[in-house]
């Protein structure tokens, strides 16, 4: 069992490398699986882990988040995407990153005459009062899958249900939310 | 106003949902939400054999009422 997050914390606003490696002992290997997952290339993901790490250096202080472990995947997942990005800028396809834009598409609303704006902010607080508002186990799902990029056989796994009833609920949780979007005013 | 977005930004923007999120996904104990399905789905079984038991009863009574008149 790792140091506590309050005590990691404490090290990197020591400037004590030793937070890396403290860090990378406690949430390595999931934030490994959430890179291999999105990248399928365990060095790419070993990387994108290393790199999230460093950011995460260069970034505490002066941040002290709360949840540690949720600030690093982020970090990591934001890496990776990059680097999907990058590694896709040419040739498109492949990856568990498709098939999940394959399947957000059924969540993004359309309209005829909109107005093209990259909101975040709003689209992300939309996500989480319907997250918010979602059954647990389904938002459990929702963000192995689109978090974490976690494949329907591996939540299956988790989860101990089989993939038809997975891929049933998250098709639903897609409806649900592209209702909730477009009900908060977002659309494609 | 409405926003427009793609298919990449919603997957970007999910990137910022509450960390709460994230360590409940991450600290579940699957075993206790598998049982409790198990539990669930059981006890609908259930009372869906006695509905249809039920039904049966009510079934078989009635026609026996009806003769019997």
């Amino acid at each position: 069992m790792g140091l506590d997050d309050g005590t990691i914390l404490d090290l990197f606003f020591e400037r004590d490398e030793a937070a890396i490696e403290e860090a990378k002992r406690k949430y390595g290997k999931r934030l490994f699986m959430t890179a291999r997952n999105i990248l399928r290339s365990n060095e790419d993901a070993e990387e994108c882990v290393n790199d999230a790490l460093l950011k995460a250096w260069g970034s505490i202080p002066p941040n002290r988040p709360q949840m540690l472990g949720a600030y690093l995947s982020k970090i990591t997942r934001n890496r990776s995407l990059n680097r999907w990005e990058e590694r896709n800028a040419a040739k498109r396809g492949g990856g568990e990153v498709t098939l999940l834009l394959g399947e957000l598409e059924e969540s993004v609303p359309s309209a005829d005459s909109i107005e093209k704006t990259q909101n975040s902010a709003e689209t992300t607080a939309a996500i989480n009062t319907y997250l918010a508002k979602a059954d647990k186990t389904a938002r459990i799902m929702f963000v192995l899958r689109y978090f974490h990029g976690e494949s329907i056989v591996g939540i299956s796994t988790r989860l101990k249900m089989n993939e038809n009833k997975i891929k049933s609920t998250l098709f639903r949780l897609r409806k649900k939310l592209r209702a909730h979007l477009e009900k908060e005013g977002i659309t494609l | 106003m409405i926003i427009q977005i793609s298919a990449m930004h919603l997957l970007n923007c999910i990137e910022n949902i509450h960390d709460f999120f994230l360590e409940e996904a991450e600290s579940a104990d699957y075993h206790a939400i598998a049982r409790k399905r198990k539990v669930r789905n059981s006890t609908l079984a259930a009372v869906g054999a006695i509905g249809v038991a039920a039904i049966i009863l009510k079934v078989v009574h009635t026609k026996r009422t009806l003769k019997s008149a």
